[in-house]
C-alpha cells in the first residue's frame, strides 16, 4: 500500500542505536466495523488469504454471539463509534500536555523516568530501551526463540501461526473473542523451542512496535517439550488510553515438561473497558502460572483459564485487582483438569477503595479422565470504605469422585486489632493501614521482578492515599 | 443462583388432592395448647389467620422471581399453621410429624410465627407414602422479636425414590436467634432452597445440613443468609457423605447488604466421596455490599483423610471401623449425636 505519511520512510527511521522496525504510515480504517473494514484491515498488512477468511468468518460470528449475560454492565460501551484499526503512528498525535494531570501525578509519584512517562501516556511512540532490546533479541535469537509482534509472526513464521492461532480460544468463545479475531492487530508472539529455557524474563516492555497497538492484541506463546519462559506483559505505571475498549486474546501453549509464567500488570485509565480472554493449555507434567494484576479500567472482565490436558500437568493463577473510584473488576480464573493427577492453585488478592467494587468469578472443573485431581483456591478482599463492594462467585464442577478441592474466601475491612497493634507501636493510623494493605498483597508483588515490585508498591501507596485515615 | 437442577425432575405439574395427616407429641402440644398457642390445619374448608395469609402474601410478593413458589401458590392451598404466642418458654421439644398417606404428587404448605421473646424447639418429621411421588414443600415463618426457635427438618422417605421440592424462607427480628438443621434423609431427588432473613439489628442464624448420599439419589440444597441489618450473625453449615452413585451439589450464600455493618458471616461446606461413583460439587458464594464485615467461606470436595485412617490402622482397628469413625468424625459439626449412621 502507497505510504500516506512520507516523513516515516525506512531511512528516517535509523539513528545511533541502530535499525528499527519500520513504522507503518498512518492508516485507519474510521469509526465502525463491516466486512469491508476487515477486508481493509487485511489488506493493509498483507496478510495470507486464510486470515482474512478467519477474520471474516469470526466477523459473522461476532454479530451472531449476544453481549455477556454475566457480570458488570457494558451498556457503555457503543461498538459502532470504535476505530477498529489504526496504526501505531496514529497514537502519537497527543501533546505532553492534554494528558491528564492524574496521570501526570502518578507517573511522578512512582517514579517513572521522563522519557518513558511520555510513551506510556502515548505522547511519544518509544522511550530509550531500543538498544537493550537490541543485546536482549541476539540473545534470544542465538537459542532459537522466537520474539516478536504477533503481525510480524505471520508475515514470517505463517505455519507456525496457522497451526496455533484460534485453537484454544475459537472465535466462537464469546463475543468478544470474536471481535478480536476479527479485528487482531499486534500482540506478542513468542516461540521457545524444545529444552530452551530463556534464561531472564521476557518482556513486552521492550518490544516496542507493539507497545502501543494494544486495542485487539492477539498473543500466541509457544513453549515446546521440555522449554521453558517467563514473559512479562504490561506495566505498573497509569496506561493512559484514548481507547474505550481493549479485547485482547492471549493463548499460551505449554507442551510436556514444559514451563511458562505469564505476568501481566495493567493498568488503564479508567474510561477503558478491558475484556480480555486468556487462555492456556498445559501438557503432561507441564506448569503454567499466570500472575495478574488488574490495578485500573473503568471495567475489567478478565478469567485466565488453563486447560490441564497432560498427565500430572499443573497451572497456578496468582491475582490482584485493585478497584478505586468509578472502577469495576470482574476477575478470576477457570482451571479445568482434563488428566490424571493434575493439580491447581488459585490465589486471588482484592482491595476495594473510593467506592470501587472488586468481584471474584472462578470455576474448577474436573472432567471425568482428571482422577486423582487437586486443586486449591483462596480469594480474599479488603473493602476500605462504606461505598466499596464486593462479590464472590466460586464455581466448583466436578465429574469424578477421587478428587480434591479446597476453597477459602474472606471480605473485610482492615483488620482492627492489627491497626491497634500498630498503633500502640507509634505508627500512625495512615501509615498502619498502608502497611497492612502492602502485607496483605505481599504474595502477589513478591512473585514480581523487581521494579515492578517497587513501582506497583508506589502506585499502591499513592492510590490508597485518599481511603486511608 | 448457583444451583443445579434438571428442570425435568422439578417441573412444577399439576398436584392432585392431597392426603395427609399430623399429629404431635401430646406433652409439647398440651403445652403449647397451655400457653395460647396452636398447630391448626388450613385448606378448602379452614381459613388461613389473617397474620398467616399476611405473611404468605408477602413472600410470594418479596420471590415473585421464584417461580417454584409461584406456582405452588397456585395450587390449593392447604396445610399447617403453628403459633406461638409472644413470651412463652416451651420446656418440652415439639415433635411434628406430617405423614402423606397417597402415592400421589401433594403441595403442602407450614407457617410458623414465634412470637417476640418467646423460645421454642420445633421438631418436623415429613414421612413420604411407601410407594414413588412427588412433594412439594413450603414453609414461611417469622421469628420475631427477642425469641429463639431450635428447628430441625427431617424428610424420611418410604421404600421407593420420591421427588421433593423444598421451599423454606425464614424472618428474624431484632436479637432473634434461629438455630435451623435440615436432614433430607429421603431416596431419590430433592431440591432445596432455604433462605433466612435477618431484617433487623442483632438477629442471628446458623443453618446446618447433613446429607448421606446413598444410591442414585440426587441432592441439590442452596442455603442462602440474607444480612439486611447492623450487627446480624450467621453460619451456614453444610456436609455431606457420599456412596454408591449418589450426586450432591450444596451452595451457600452470604449476603450483606449495603448498611448490615458489624455484620459477620461464614460458610462452610464440605463433601466426602467415598465410592467411585459417587459425585457432587460445593459452591459457596459472598455478595458483599458493605465494608465494616466480616465474611468468610470455606469449602472442600476430598476423601479420607490418609494420614488419620493409616493412623487408626496402626492402632489396630480393622479399616471399615477406622473409615466410619472418619466419616462420624466428618458429620459430627451438622448432625444431632443420635443420627450419626453406624
Amino acid at each position: 500500500m502507497e505510504s500516506e505519511n512520507p516523513q516515516f520512510e525506512k531511512d528516517q527511521l535509523r539513528d545511533e542505536r541502530g535499525a528499527m522496525d519500520p513504522v507503518a504510515p498512518v492508516f485507519s480504517t474510521g469509526v465502525g466495523i463491516d466486512a469491508e473494514t476487515i477486508k481493509q484491515i487485511s489488506q493493509a498488512k498483507n496478510e495470507p488469504a486464510w486470515m482474512l477468511e478467519i477474520r471474516l468468518a469470526a466477523y459473522q460470528t461476532y454479530l451472531d454471539l449476544p453481549m455477556p449475560k454475566f457480570g458488570p454492565d457494558l451498556n457503555g460501551i457503543d461498538l459502532d463509534q470504535i476505530k477498529y484499526f489504526q496504526r501505531a503512528t496514529d497514537h502519537i498525535a497527543r501533546d505532553w500536555e492534554d494528558v491528564p494531570n492524574d496521570i501526570k501525578a502518578t507517573f511522578e509519584r512512582i517514579g517513572v523516568p521522563e522519557a518513558e512517562r511520555k510513551y506510556l501516556a502515548g505522547s511519544a511512540a518509544q522511550y530509550e530501551s531500543e538498544a537493550i532490546y537490541s543485546n536482549l533479541k541476539k540473545d534470544l535469537e542465538s537459542q532459537g526463540i522466537i520474539f516478536m509482534d504477533t503481525d510480524s509472526a505471520l508475515q514470517k513464521h505463517p505455519d507456525l501461526v496457522r497451526q496455533y492461532f484460534g485453537t484454544l480460544v475459537p472465535a466462537d468463545d464469546n463475543k468478544f473473542a470474536a471481535l478480536n479475531t476479527a479485528v487482531w492487530s499486534g500482540g506478542t508472539f513468542l516461540y521457545v523451542p524444545k529444552n530452551v529455557h530463556a534464561d531472564i524474563p521476557i518482556q513486552s516492555y521492550f518490544r516496542i512496535n507493539a507497545g502501543r497497538t494494544g486495542q485487539f492484541e492477539r498473543t500466541l506463546i509457544i513453549v515446546e517439550k521440555g522449554g521453558s519462559v517467563n514473559y512479562v506483559e504490561g506495566c505498573t505505571a497509569p496506561n493512559y488510553s484514548e481507547d474505550s475498549l481493549h479485547a485482547a486474546v492471549v493463548e499460551v501453549f505449554v507442551k510436556k515438561d514444559g514451563y511458562c509464567r505469564y505476568t501481566t500488570i495493567q493498568n488503564w485509565s479508567t474510561n477503558v473497558y478491558s475484556l480480555e480472554t486468556k487462555r492456556a493449555q498445559a501438557g503432561t507434567n507441564a506448569t503454567m502460572e499466570w500472575i495478574d494484576g488488574n490495578l485500573g479500567s473503568k471495567v475489567t472482565m478478565k478469567y485466565p483459564s488453563i486447560y490441564l490436558v497432560g498427565q500430572g500437568a499443573t497451572g497456578s493463577m496468582l491475582s490482584i485487582a485493585a478497584a478505586g473510584a468509578n472502577m469495576h473488576q470482574d476477575t478470576g480464573a477457570k482451571m479445568i483438569h482434563m488428566a490424571p493427577h493434575t493439580h491447581s492453585t488459585i490465589v486471588s488478592k482484592a482491595i476495594c477503595h473510593n467506592g470501587g467494587r472488586a468481584d471474584y468469578r472462578g470455576l474448577i472443573k474436573y472432567t471425568k479422565a482428571a482422577t486423582k485431581a487437586k486443586s486449591h483456591v483462596e480469594c480474599d478482599t479488603i473493602l476500605m470504605d462504606p461505598d466499596s463492594a464486593s462479590d464472590t462467585f466460586p464455581v466448583n464442577d466436578i465429574e469424578t469422585s477421587d478428587g480434591t478441592i479446597e476453597h477459602e474466601a474472606h471480605v473485610s475491612k482492615i483488620a482492627e486489632d492489627q491497626l491497634y497493634y500498630m498503633q500502640s507501636r507509634g505508627l500512625d493510623e495512615a501509615t498502619a493501614s498502608q502497611l497492612i494493605v502492602m502485607g496483605f498483597l505481599e504474595p502477589f508483588t513478591k512473585q514480581l521482578p523487581m521494579e515492578y515490585a517497587v513501582e506497583l508498591d508506589r502506585l499502591i501507596k499513592f492510590q490508597m492515599e485518599d481511603s486511608i485515615g | 443462583m448457583g444451583i443445579k437442577y434438571d428442570p425435568q425432575n422439578f417441573s412444577y405439574a399439576s398436584m392432585t388432592t392431597t392426603k395427609w395427616s399430623w399429629k404431635a407429641n401430646p406433652l409439647a402440644l398440651q403445652e403449647l395448647q397451655a400457653a395460647g398457642g396452636r398447630i391448626q390445619v388450613f385448606g378448602s374448608t379452614q381459613q388461613l389467620s389473617v397474620a398467616g395469609k399476611r405473611l404468605l402474601e408477602s413472600e410470594l410478593q418479596a420471590n415473585v422471581d421464584n417461580q417454584f413458589m409461584l406456582e405452588h401458590a397456585q395450587q390449593s392451598w392447604q396445610g399447617l399453621e403453628l403459633i406461638l404466642p409472644a413470651r412463652v418458654t416451651l420446656k418440652n421439644k415439639l415433635h411434628l410429624e406430617i405423614t402423606f398417606e397417597a402415592a400421589q404428587p401433594s403441595a403442602f404448605t407450614m407457617l410458623l410465627n414465634v412470637g417476640a421473646g418467646s423460645q421454642m424447639q420445633l421438631e418436623r418429621e415429613i414421612h413420604y407414602p411407601p410407594v414413588s411421588t412427588r412433594l412439594n414443600l413450603l414453609t414461611c415463618g417469622k421469628v420475631e422479636a427477642d425469641s429463639r426457635l431450635n428447628l430441625v427438618d427431617r424428610l424420611q422417605g418410604g421404600q421407593s425414590p420420591q421427588q421433593s421440592l423444598w421451599m423454606a424462607n425464614l424472618h428474624c427480628q431484632k436479637d432473634a436467634q434461629l438455630d435451623w438443621s435440615f436432614y433430607p434423609e429421603v431416596k431419590g431427588k430433592v431440591l432445596g432452597k432455604c433462605i433466612t432473613v435477618l431484617e433487623e439489628q442483632g438477629s442471628s442464624a446458623v443453618f446446618k445440613v447433613g446429607q448421606f448420599g446413598r444410591r442414585d439419589d440426587w441432592i441439590g440444597i442452596q442455603g442462602l443468609i440474607d444480612h439486611r441489618a447492623p450487627k446480624t450473625f450467621s453460619r451456614i453449615k453444610m456436609r455431606g457423605v457420599l456412596y454408591e452413585k449418589a450426586q450432591v451439589y450444596f451452595t451457600s450464600i452470604g449476603k450483606i447488604n449495603k448498611g448490615a455493618h458489624g455484620a459477620n458471616a461464614a460458610q462452610e461446606s464440605r463433601l466426602m466421596t467415598i465410592e467411585p461413583h459417587a459425585k457432587g460439587s460445593v459452591n459457596p458464594l459472598l455478595i458483599i455490599d458493605e465494608n465494616d464485615v466480616q465474611a468468610g467461606h470455606a469449602a472442600s470436595v476430598g476423601q479420607y483423610d490418609e494420614e488419620a485412617l493409616y493412623y487408626l490402622l496402626s492402632r489396630g482397628l480393622v479399616e471399615a471401623d477406622a473409615k466410619q469413625i472418619l466419616i462420624n468424625n466428618f458429620m459430627e459439626p451438622v448432625l444431632p449425636k443420635e443420627t450419626v449412621e453406624k
